[in-house]
C-alpha cells in the first residue's frame, strides 16, 4: 500500500556569500545572512529516545499516537457489551437501544467531512485532538450519568456528544501517523493504529459484562449500569491524557524539526467532487453496504446467539468480539500480503463472498457460530486492506483528503439508517429476517465490486486489479507520456510572451 | 443459486395445511338453555356451564366444547360435515360421574386438554428449575372455577384478517384448601375461521381443526413462606393415541421474534390430536420481545384416566389414554414471578398433524433476489470478460505486459 511517494526534499540552508570589495568610494559589505539559532538540546532532551531527528524517538512516541483513540474505541461498543442489561435496567426495546449507535452516526455524516478541514485550518492537529479527546471524555461522562439517573434521553444525548468527537479524533490520529512517520513507516502505522482500535473494541467485549456482574453487587438497575458505563469511561481520560502529552511532544518537535503545522494534506474543496470517477462512487458503495452487514450485525448479535444458539451472555459477548480480535492480527500481515499481491478487486471479492458465506451460515443452520465469526474476521481484515487504498489509486493525490472524507460520511449515514432499521426489524420480524437484510446488503456491494471490475478493464486498463508488475507497467507508461507530452511542448515555440533562445540562429 | 431454488421449491409445494385457504362458518353458544331444557334448575345450569364453538367448513365439522366449571378444560371433536352435534346428557353431565354425557355418532377424531393444576415453587438459586424444588418449596394448587363468581364471555368478532370465535372465562377466586388467591387467572379458548397465524404473539399457525388455549396469571399473591415464587400449570391430555414430546429447532424466527424452537406434543398418527407451543411466556400484556421470558416444560408421564376433567372423562369415559405434563414460567435472571406479577402463555390444541414451520414468501423472494442478482451478474461479468480477453480487446495483464517487451 503506497500512500504517499518517497520523496525528500533536503532543505539547504542558504548561505548568503560574503563578498567585501574594498572599493573606495562606497563600502558594501555583505555579510552572510545570520542563522536562526538552532535549539540546543541538554541533558535528558539531547538522549537518543528524546531527540526528533532519530528515529528512536519516533518509535517512543508511536504508542502515545496510537492509543490515542483507544478511549473512543473501548466505550463505542460499550451499549453493545451491555445490551441485555440495559435493555433491561433501562426498560427500552430493540429499537430504542439502537438509537445509541444511531446518534453516534448522525453527526458523523457531516462531521467526517468537515473533521479534517477543522483539523486543517481552524485548530491546527495539537489544540484538535484535544479538543475531540475532550468531546469524547465529558460525552461518555453523560452518558453514564444518564444511566445512573435513569434518563435514557439524557444517554441518547451522551451519545451524540461523544459522536462529535469520536470519528475527529480518528481522523486526528491519522494526522499525526502522516505528521511523524510521512515517507517513513506510514503504512504499517496506519495498521496499527487500526490494530489497537480494535483491540479497545476487544478488551470491551471481554470486560463490560464481569465489570457489570461486580458493580451490580453494590448498585442495582439502571445505577449499575451507569457506574459501569462511568468506569469505562477513564480510557477516554486515558485518550485525553495522551493527547496532551501528545502535544507537548509535537510541539517540541516542530520547534527542533522547525517544520510546518500538521494538516491533513489536502484542503477541502466541495466542488471536487462532481468530476470522481465512477469507480469512486461504486467503492463507496461497497463500504456503505459492506459495513451496513458488519458492525450493526456486532451490536445485535449478542442476543441473537443467546437465543439461537443458547450460549450464555459471557460467550455471545466474546463470540462477537472474535472478529476484532482476529483483524487485530490479521489487518498487517493481509495488508502486506495484499501489497505484494496486488489484485485489490479480486480480494474484495472474495472478501464479500465469504461474508455471504458466513452470514448464511449462522442464519440458515445451526453450527457452532465461532466457525462463521472467525471466517468473518478474516474476511473483514481482507476488505480494509484491500479497499481504502484503491480510493488512493483511482483519486488524485491532492484530492484524497475529500475522497475519504466523503467516503467517512456516507458510511456514518449508511450506519445509522442501518442500526435504526434493525433494531425495528428484529422487534418485528425476528433474527432471520435481519441476516436475509444483511445478505441483501452484501449482494449489493457485490454487484458494485462486479461493476468496477468491468468498469477497471474498460477505463483504467486493468490498473486497479493489477499485480505490483503490471501497476508499475502502467505507472511507467503513464510517466512516460507525460514526459513525452512536456518535451512536445517544449518543442513547439510559443507565440507570445515566451523568449525562444533556441531559435537564435545568428550565434552559428 | 442451488439453494434459492431449493426454497423456492419448498415454499411452492408446501405451505398445504389442512384447509388453507377456505373459510369456515363459526358459530358460539353457551349451552345454557339446552341445560335448562333438560334440568329446568338454573342453580345447577349456571353453575356448570359449558361453552360451545362449532366450526364448520364444506369438507368437515369441529366441535369445541369448553368447561367452565372444575378444571379448564377444552374437548375437541372432530365429525364429518353436516353430521349431527353431540349429544349432551346434562343430567350426567352435571352428576358425580360423568362418563357418557357428551356421546357423538361419526367422530373421525376427538382429543382432550385440561389444566389441573397451579404450581408454585420457591426458587432462591434462581434456576427456573421445578425439579429443583423439594417438598416445602413446592405448592401445587387444583384449579377449580368457581362459576358463579367466574366471568364469562363468548364472541364472535370480525376483523382485517377474519373472524374469530372464543369463549373467554376470567376466574378470580380459585377453590384451594389454604391459600386465598388475590389476582385473577384467565383461561380462553379462540378458534379461527381460516388456517393463519393468530393475530398476536406467538403468532401461532392454526389449521382449520384447531383452537387457541391460552392462560394468563395476573397478580397472583404469592404464598408467604416463598420469597422467589415461580408459578408452572400441570395439564393432563386425553385422546386414543399415546404421545410423544419434540422439540423442533427452526431456523425462522419470522413470526416470533427470538424464539427458534417449536414443541409439540403429538402421536404419528395423523388423526389422532397434538398440543404445539413456542416456549415463550410474556411478563406483560403487550406481548413484545422484551417482555418475554421462557415457558419451561418437563418430561410426559401416562396417567389414570380417573385423572381427567369431568368435561374429559363425560366423552371419554375409562378408556382413553392419559398423559400429564408439567410447564413452568420463567427464566434465570428474570426477576421471578415477583417482579412483573404476570404470566401469560399459549398453546394450540387440535387434530391432524402438527403444522411446521417454513419460511414466508416475503423471506424467499428477498433470498431469491438477493443471491440470484449478483449470482447473475458473476456469471455475466465473468462471461463478458473472458468474451474480451478471447478477442484481445482486454487490457489483461498478459497483453499489457508483451506490449512492453
Amino acid at each position: 500500500m503506497v500512500f504517499y511517494t518517497e520523496k525528500h526534499s533536503n532543505n539547504t540552508a542558504a548561505h548568503g556569500a560574503a563578498m567585501s570589495t574594498g572599493a573606495e568610494d562606497a563600502e558594501v559589505r555583505v555579510e552572510p545572512v545570520p542563522e536562526p539559532d538552532e535549539p540546543e538540546l541538554t541533558g535528558c532532551g539531547a538522549s537518543i529516545c528524546c531527540d526528533p531527528r532519530r528515529p528512536v524517538h519516533r518509535f517512543m512516541v508511536l504508542p502515545l499516537i496510537c492509543f490515542i483513540g483507544f478511549g473512543s474505541y473501548f466505550c463505542y461498543d460499550g451499549p453493545g457489551a451491555l445490551q441485555n442489561d440495559l435493555k433491561r435496567d433501562m426498560g427500552i426495546n430493540t429499537s430504542q437501544y439502537s438509537q445509541l449507535y444511531a446518534w453516534y452516526s448522525w453527526p458523523n455524516v457531516v462531521l467526517s467531512m468537515v473533521g479534517g478541514f477543522l483539523i486543517d485550518r481552524v485548530f491546527g492537529i495539537r489544540f484538535g485532538a484535544i479538543v475531540f479527546s475532550l468531546f469524547v471524555c465529558v460525552g461518555q461522562v453523560i452518558f453514564a450519568l444518564g444511566g445512573i439517573v435513569d434518563l435514557f434521553w439524557l444517554m441518547v444525548a451522551g451519545r451524540f456528544v461523544f459522536g462529535i468527537g469520536g470519528e475527529s479524533l480518528c481522523v486526528a490520529v491519522n494526522t499525526y501517523a502522516v505528521q511523524w512517520y510521512k515517507g517513513k513507516e506510514l503504512n504499517m502505522v496506519l495498521g496499527l493504529t487500526l490494530s489497537v482500535a480494535r483491540a479497545g473494541s476487544t478488551v470491551n467485549f471481554n470486560v463490560m459484562k464481569p465489570l457489570y456482574d461486580a458493580v451490580s453487587e453494590n448498585f442495582d438497575g439502571y445505577k449499575a449500569t451507569g457506574v459501569t458505563l462511568m468506569i469505562a469511561g477513564s480510557a477516554t481520560v486515558l485518550s485525553l491524557v495522551l493527547s496532551i502529552v501528545m502535544w507537548y511532544f509535537d510541539k517540541r518537535a516542530q520547534i527542533i524539526l522547525r517544520r510546518d503545522e500538521g494538516k491533513t494534506g489536502e484542503e477541502v474543496h466541495i466542488t471536487d467532487v462532481k468530476d470522481f470517477p465512477i469507480s469512486f462512487w461504486m467503492l463507496t458503495t461497497i463500504c456503505v453496504f459492506y459495513y451496513s452487514a458488519i458492525f450493526p450485525f456486532v451490536s445485535f448479535g449478542q442476543v441473537f446467539f443467546i437465543r439461537k444458539f443458547e450460549m450464555s451472555p459471557a460467550e455471545a459477548n466474546s463470540c462477537t468480539g472474535v472478529i476484532y480480535i482476529i483483524s487485530l492480527v490479521a489487518s498487517p500481515i493481509i495488508g502486506l500480503s495484499i501489497d505484494f499481491t496486488g489484485r485489490n478487486i479480486l480480494w474484495v471479492m472474495a472478501s464479500v463472498l465469504m461474508t455471504v458465506g458466513c452470514h448464511a451460515l449462522m442464519a440458515f443452520s445451526f453450527v457452532n457460530p465461532w466457525v462463521a465469526m472467525s471466517i468473518l474476521g478474516l474476511a473483514f481484515s481482507m476488505l480494509a486492506s484491500a479497499l481504502w487504498p484503491m480510493v488512493a489509486l483511482v483519486i488524485p493525490e491532492r484530492q484524497c483528503g475529500t475522497a475519504y472524507g466523503i467516503m467517512q460520511s456516507v458510511q456514518n449515514l449508511g450506519l445509522a439508517l442501518v442500526n435504526m432499521l434493525g433494531g425495528t426489524i428484529v422487534d418485528n420480524s425476528g433474527y432471520l429476517v435481519l441476516e436475509v437484510f444483511f445478505l441483501a446488503c452484501l449482494c449489493v456491494s457485490l454487484v458494485a465490486c462486479i461493476v468496477i471490475w468491468v468498469m477497471d478493464d474498460l477505463k483504467h486498463e486493468g490498473y486497479l486489479n493489477g499485480s505490483r508488475a503490471v501497476k508499475h507497467a502502467i505507472e511507467q507508461r503513464r510517466q512516460e507520456a507525460e514526459e513525452k507530452e512536456a518535451r512536445e511542448k517544449s518543442e513547439k515555440p510559443e507565440k507570445f510572451g515566451v523568449d525562444n533562445p533556441a531559435l537564435d540562429t545568428t550565434a552559428l | 443459486m442451488a439453494v434459492t431454488v431449493l426454497l423456492l421449491l419448498l415454499g411452492l409445494s408446501s405451505g398445504v395445511y389442512c384447509d388453507e385457504g377456505v373459510t369456515r362458518k363459526l358459530t358460539v353458544t353457551r349451552e345454557y338453555d339446552a341445560c335448562m331444557d333438560q334440568l329446568n334448575d338454573s342453580t345447577t345450569c349456571s353453575s356448570h356451564q359449558l361453552g360451545h364453538v362449532v366450526s364448520e367448513s364444506a369438507a368437515d365439522t369441529l366441535h369445541v366444547l369448553v368447561s367452565l366449571w372444575a378444571q379448564p378444560s377444552v374437548l375437541l371433536l372432530h365429525l364429518p360435515a353436516a353430521a349431527p352435534p353431540p349429544s349432551i346428557d346434562w343430567t350426567l353431565l352435571t352428576g358425580a360421574n360423568t362418563t357418557g354425557a357428551i356421546q357423538a355418532d361419526q367422530v373421525l377424531s376427538s382429543y382432550g386438554l385440561s389444566l389441573d393444576q397451579l404450581i408454585e415453587f420457591d426458587d432462591p438459586e434462581d434456576t427456573a428449575d421445578v425439579t429443583h424444588a423439594n417438598a416445602t418449596s413446592l405448592r401445587p394448587f387444583a384449579l377449580d372455577i368457581v362459576a358463579p363468581g367466574a366471568v364469562v364471555s363468548n364472541w364472535t368478532s370480525t376483523n382485517d384478517s377474519g373472524e374469530q370465535g372464543g369463549i373467554h372465562v376470567r376466574a378470580p377466586p380459585l377453590n384451594a384448601s389454604d391459600w386465598t388467591a388475590v389476582g385473577n387467572v384467565t383461561f380462553s379458548v379462540e378458534v379461527l375461521d381460516t388456517s393463519r397465524r393468530t393475530d398476536e404473539l406467538p403468532h401461532l399457525q392454526q389449521t382449520g381443526t384447531s383452537a387457541v388455549a391460552s392462560l394468563v396469571l395476573d397478580k397472583l399473591l404469592t404464598s408467604s413462606g416463598y420469597k422467589h415464587s415461580r408459578f408452572g400449570v400441570q395439564m393432563t391430555t386425553v385422546g386414543n393415541r399415546s404421545q410423544s414430546l419434540q422439540v423442533i429447532k427452526s431456523l425462522d424466527d419470522e413470526y416470533t421474534p427470538g424464539v427458534f424452537k417449536l414443541v409439540s406434543l403429538s402421536s404419528s398418527a395423523t388423526s389422532a390430536g397434538y398440543l404445539q407451543w413456542r416456549p415463550v411466556a410474556y411478563t406483560a400484556p403487550e406481548y413484545i420481545i422484551e417482555h418475554s421470558t421462557t415457558a419451561r416444560h418437563y418430561a410426559v408421564r401416562a396417567a389414570n384416566a380417573t385423572a381427567a376433567s369431568p368435561l374429559l372423562r363425560a366423552y371419554f369415559g375409562e378408556r382413553a389414554l392419559t398423559h400429564q405434563l408439567n410447564v413452568t414460567f420463567g427464566l434465570s435472571e428474570d426477576g421471578w414471578y415477583t417482579d412483573a406479577k404476570y404470566s401469560a402463555w399459549e398453546l394450540t390444541v387440535g387434530i391432524g398433524a402438527p403444522p411446521e414451520d417454513e419460511f414466508s414468501l416475503m423471506v424467499i423472494l428477498l433470498l431469491g433476489f438477493g443471491l440470484g442478482l449478483p449470482t447473475v451478474a458473476l456469471v455475466g461479468g465473468g462471461l463478458w470478460m473472458a468474451v474480451r480477453k478471447v478477442r484481445g480487446q482486454s487490457a489483461s495483464p498478459a497483453s499489457l505486459l508483451v506490449e512492453e517487451e
